[in-house]
């Protein structure tokens, strides 16, 4: 599901912008090569565990260049939303509450505080609603997990 | 073969698994219909429940969601003109013309029926298939399974939307993750960070992630209701035996197309749909009907995408090599529960493999009663907005990850993979090839070492064994082809930017 609404094409012709997406990837792909470099290759026939990863790693760095020279020379304009930030921190928040929770305090404190951060991540909620339906989310979670499936889980913390 | 079947039958009609089955089918057809919800997401989510079910019980389920996905995706496309899933994208160039005329009932009861239609020929193409093709895969040894998996991903690179560089590169990326823990040859740890990767990165993880807790992030702060402008009324929704006459060409076209390019790897529902919609518009004899709820357009892309979505367990079945994402998952739940995919499935599991055949037949039956007369369920499920949604995912995701292996670590990651999947679409890369990578990357590099080994370094193995070079010319053509229509598109986009003449830089 896309939203049309809000698009708006990227003004300017932003170097770093072209550029980023095979940076990126030849950065990622330095970082294979740093932390297997002590990793043993081998030879052909009796290869080390240290083999593919040296080889995926430089085909990566080709094709980081690959996509940085067709990222330049492409002049089509492309489309993107603007980021989603309310929503990318509330569901990040959401997530890391859980793992926040989920051993000190018990899986139902877990499944509410969880789900409430997430729905902050929409505009549309008031106080009220983020009560009501974290709390029957939160039922539902602890039927379905604990009473339908019996996941060996802590329900309340110690 | 009908023995096989039969014993396959009995498996399914167990009720315990049968309930697996009417589950799995139903959850996809749900998840079709609902808004921003995809079959990956849903069997991910569900891959750590499968933990706890027997290997059969699991693949049922996991696979009725898929293919129940492909059924439910329509009914978005016929009413709202919003594809459910990908495949469905060709369905609302026929079907909400037809629905806007009024006779939306009507174009919902023959997709219902080109799907099923479509869907069966798919079981059968499986079932004939299913024996030769494993015998057929015995032959294989190390150089033709690198060969094969290396022609999977590249497949799946070239055939993909996008730009394929930025596929294969993401392939790369998928084999890059799947090394991190104990090399499978000498035993030694590759990327160990932190304790909790010692036993690798989990597939629940990074699925869940790309996909899931990042359409999450892209579609939460739409508060948008989506309410149909269709009236839905049930007057002559049956067909008329001329108008069911005429579709038996275009389905069964369809359903070919469908098996064909289903069982490629690389290629799938998605793919199908859209050949079959081209193939039917070239050989209509009124191609100017298409576009304004032209039937043939409706009916051969559904029982093609349903054909396809059911040959595409042919490969996964019988050699053990997944064909898409959808398919790398199926093959990981097998790997969660210990089972092995592989030609020796259809031997050392036959209750598994025919019964999971089996259950593709009786799914469909199921999801052809179920589709119908539940319409209004359907319907009312369409226009449930998405923040009401996406909470209780963004849970079940949390719940899902963290029971699997009680891991923490494994729900940061979680977290760091769908920042990464959401970051990733902003820049055009797509998440599928990662998850394929990831489960083939493995099968790539043991038997890749294992042809090396045995060949004592000759690259020239993979060109003097027959299969091997099959392979390996398949993939050729599929470059060169790749390579001349992009050449070919290119020449003619710089043609109309001379005849426009306007400026440019290339």
């Amino acid at each position: 599901m896309e939203t049309l609404e809000g698009e708006k094409p990227e003004t300017g012709r932003k170097i770093w912008r072209q550029v980023i997406s095979g940076a990126v990837l030849i950065a990622f792909s330095v970082a294979i090569l740093v932390t297997s470099w002590n990793y043993s290759t081998g030879s052909l026939q009796q290869m080390g565990p240290g083999y593919m990863p040296h080889v995926i790693a430089y085909a990566l760095i080709l094709m980081g260049l690959g996509i940085i020279v067709a990222d330049l020379r492409d002049t089509s304009p492309h489309y993107a939303e603007p980021m989603h930030w309310r929503a990318l921190i509330f569901v990040s928040a959401a997530v890391l509450v859980f793992v926040a929770l989920i051993e000190p305090a018990g899986l139902v404190p877990a499944m509410f505080c969880a789900v409430a951060a997430s729905k902050l991540a929409n505009k549309r909620s008031s106080l009220l609603s983020i009560v009501i339906y974290s709390a029957a989310v939160t039922l539902a979670g602890y039927l379905l997990f604990i009473v339908a499936l019996g996941l060996p889980l802590t329900v309340f913390g110690r | 073969m009908i023995d096989q079947f039969l014993l396959g039958l009995s498996v399914v009609l167990q009720p315990e698994v049968l309930m697996y089955a009417f589950f799995g089918v139903f959850l996809g057809q749900v998840i079709g219909v609902l808004p921003g919800v995809g079959a990956i997401t849903a069997i991910s989510l569900l891959l750590p429940v499968t933990f706890y079910l027997d290997p059969t019980s699991s693949v049922i389920l996991l696979a009725g969601i898929y293919y129940g996905s492909q059924y439910g995706g329509a009914i978005a496309s016929i009413l709202l003109n919003l594809p459910g899933t990908p495949s469905s994208v060709v369905t609302c160039l026929e079907g909400y013309p037809l629905a806007r005329s009024g006779r939306a009932g009507f174009a919902l009861l023959i997709t219902a029926l080109s799907s099923f239609v479509g869907s069966m020929i798919g079981v059968v193409v499986v079932v004939l298939a299913a024996i030769p093709m494993a015998a057929f895969a015995l032959k294989f040894g190390a150089p033709e399974y690198t060969m094969l998996v290396a022609l999977g991903l590249v497949a799946a690179s070239l055939i993909s939307s996008g730009s394929q560089l930025r596929a294969f590169s993401m392939a790369l990326v998928g084999i890059a993750l799947g090394m991190v823990g104990s090399d499978a040859s000498t035993g030694q740890y590759r990327f160990v960070a932190t304790d909790a990767l010692a036993d690798g990165i989990s597939l629940v993880s990074l699925a869940m992630g790309l996909f899931g807790l990042s359409e999450i992030i892209r579609n939460a702060a739409n508060s948008e209701a989506r309410k149909s402008k269709i009236q839905l009324s049930f007057k002559d929704i049956f067909p008329s035996k001329a108008e069911l006459r005429s579709l038996v060409a275009p389905v069964g076209r369809g359903a070919t197309i469908g098996s064909f390019f289903g069982a490629l790897p690389g290629t799938g529902a998605a793919i199908a749909s859209f050949m079959s919609y081209a193939f039917e518009r070239r050989v209509s004899r009124t191609p100017e009907k298409f576009g304004k709820g032209h039937l043939p357009g409706l009916c051969a892309p559904e029982a093609s995408n349903n054909a396809a979505a059911q040959t595409s367990f042919i490969p996964t079945l019988t050699l053990g090599v997944p064909g898409d994402a959808v398919m790398a998952l199926i093959i990981g739940a097998l790997i969660l529960n210990g089972i092995i995919p592989g030609p020796r499935l259809i031997v050392d599991e036959p209750e598994l493999f025919w019964g999971v055949i089996a259950s593709f037949f009786v799914g469909n039956i199921i999801l052809l009663i179920i589709n119908i007369p539940l319409i209004g369920i359907w319907v009312r499920l369409l226009s449930i907005p998405y923040y009401r949604l996406y909470p209780a995912i963004v849970l079940l995701i949390c719940v899902g990850v963290y029971s699997h292996r009680s891991s923490v670590t494994d729900v940061v990651l979680t977290l760091v993979f769908g920042l990464i999947g959401y970051i990733m679409k902003r820049y055009r890369f797509e998440p599928a090839p990662v998850l394929l990578g990831f489960v083939l990357g493995p099968m790539l590099e043991e038997n890749f070492r294992r042809t090396m080994l045995l060949y004592g370094g000759d690259f020239s193995v993979f060109v003097t064994r027959p299969i091997s070079a099959v392979l390996v010319g398949c993939g050729a053509l599929l470059l060169g082809f790749t390579l001349l229509s992009a050449f070919i598109s290119h020449r003619r986009a710089l043609k109309a930017k001379h005849q426009q003449g306007g400026s440019y830089s290339v």
